[in-house]
């Protein structure tokens, strides 16, 4: 495998771990409460981590193993080898959590093969995390797995979600909830929510040619066109972390909306700034009662640009 | 007993057949260069028989001119007959610092593109055939 000296953060809804610098997502599904993960390298699926929330009686991680091979053995075909499990293991990283490691190796023919597991159940969080390694006969990557499992996170670090996906890495109040995401091609864009406030972070690649067709703060306008429509904005360029920059920001104007006349204040900040040695813009957009909102500056802080 | 074995749809590629496939240009299509450096592909028009009667009446064009952005160009200059698809993931990624993945879906769906409109073909080799591939480069 190439890539494993290197390795890169990948944290969506909450679960946080490090994997090789060549795995990448392959499929993102479901929300806070449960999902899926699919991480792929060049050539096969590499890892799965499924998340859901725990109910309300705590089961230990033991019993979920326990249901969970139950059912694998369940949907074996007729006559395949039953698979050898080896139990019982625990990661030192993750101390104090409920978890079991478990390695289930079966198959036969070109498809023999295994995966190392983890099932984590996190109650302070209500979470329960499943998190599965694939490998080939022959070779179990059994130190690859140990690492990966020893970096999985599920609880917030000061109150803040780790969110990391093709490169890009930022943090998000654990408050607020994805709203939607657009991963494209040369452009990553997330929305979050909390109440009546909004948070947008967005990356955008090929720097160099889009600043070539419009410049930064018009890039930022053009960026943020539709939640900024309504907002009496006001920008300015600038200089943030050494890069040249933009801000924009302002209240709601209630000619454009005069029903909000019966709301609280509403004001939108917005920053944008170019990162030659990537060659990327990230923008933050933030929406919020407040007039500068904090959060908004520290989410921008926790994005590393190159 | 009739082989209906035909009947068959072909087997898809394996992701790795198709990362390690070469992209060829088809050898048909001029290539010229644009002022500001992006390619311009001439690409020869096969006239149907009412096409080549309406040409009789009205001017109907002979050759289509494509131009590619500088990215597109970028990619074309890589589909040389020796690189693999992998090879121009890797150098796109690269030079335009963009993530694998990245790159690689926007190198699949472009080449894709224009495989389709049989700007070029794709040749699927076996491991040792990889400077065949390149020896059909003129």
């Amino acid at each position: 495998m190439t890539g494993q000296e290197r390795w890169a953060p990948l944290g969506w809804q909450g679960v946080s771990l490090e994997v090789p610098e060549d795995w990448c997502p392959g499929s993102l599904e479901g929300d806070s409460a449960s999902g899926y993960l699919r991480v792929e390298d060049e050539l096969r699926v590499r890892l799965e981590l499924r998340w859901e929330t725990a109910g309300r009686s705590v089961v230990p991680a033991a019993r979920l193993v326990d249901a969970y091979l139950k059912q694998v053995r369940k949907k074996l075909p007729r006559g395949a080898p039953e698979p050898s499990v080896d139990r019982g293991r625990t990661v030192k990283e993750l101390a104090g959590l409920d978890h079991e490691a478990f390695t289930w190796r079966g198959g036969a023919g070109a498809r023999k093969g295994g995966a190392h597991s983890l099932l984590l159940v996190a109650p302070e969080q209500r979470r329960i995390v499943h998190c599965r390694l694939f490998f080939d006969e022959g070779n179990d990557h059994k130190a690859l797995a140990r690492r990966v499992f020893g970096s999985i996170r599920v609880a917030p670090r000061d109150g803040m979600n780790e969110w990391a996906v093709f490169g890009l890495r930022f943090l998000v109040p654990h408050e607020w909830r994805l709203e939607q995401s657009a991963l494209r091609t040369g452009s990553l864009q997330f929305v979050f929510k909390a109440g009546s406030d909004e948070l947008d972070v967005v990356r955008q690649s090929l720097a160099r040619m889009t600043l070539g067709k419009s410049p930064l703060e018009q890039w930022l306008l053009g960026t943020f066109a539709k939640p900024l429509k309504g907002f009496r904005c006001a920008s300015e360029a600038g200089r943030y972390r050494g890069h040249e920059a933009a801000r924009c920001g302002g209240e709601l104007s209630l000619r454009a909306r005069p029903l909000a006349v019966f709301r609280r204040r509403c004001y939108a900040t917005a920053l944008a700034w170019h990162c030659p040695e990537a060659d990327k813009l990230f923008a933050v957009r933030c929406q919020s009662t407040r007039p500068d909102d904090p959060r908004a500056e520290r989410c921008a802080d926790s994005i590393v640009c190159h | 007993m009739a082989n209906w074995a035909f009947w068959r749809r072909p087997q898809p590629l394996s992701r790795e057949q198709s990362l390690a496939s070469v992209p060829l240009r088809n050898q048909a299509i001029e290539v010229e260069e644009t002022d500001a450096g992006e390619v311009r592909l001439v690409i020869p028009l096969r006239a149907a028989w009412w096409a080549r009667l309406l040409s009789r009446l009205f001017y109907v064009p002979k050759k289509r001119r494509v131009v590619l952005d500088e990215i597109g160009s970028y990619v074309w200059g890589l589909c040389d007959g020796r690189r693999n698809i992998r090879d121009i993931i890797q150098a796109l990624a690269g030079r335009y610092k963009l993530h694998r993945k990245e790159a690689e879906v926007s190198v699949v769906a472009y080449l894709r593109q224009l495989a389709r409109r049989g700007i070029i073909g794709i040749a699927l080799l076996k491991p040792g055939d990889r400077k065949r591939a390149g020896d059909r480069e003129p």
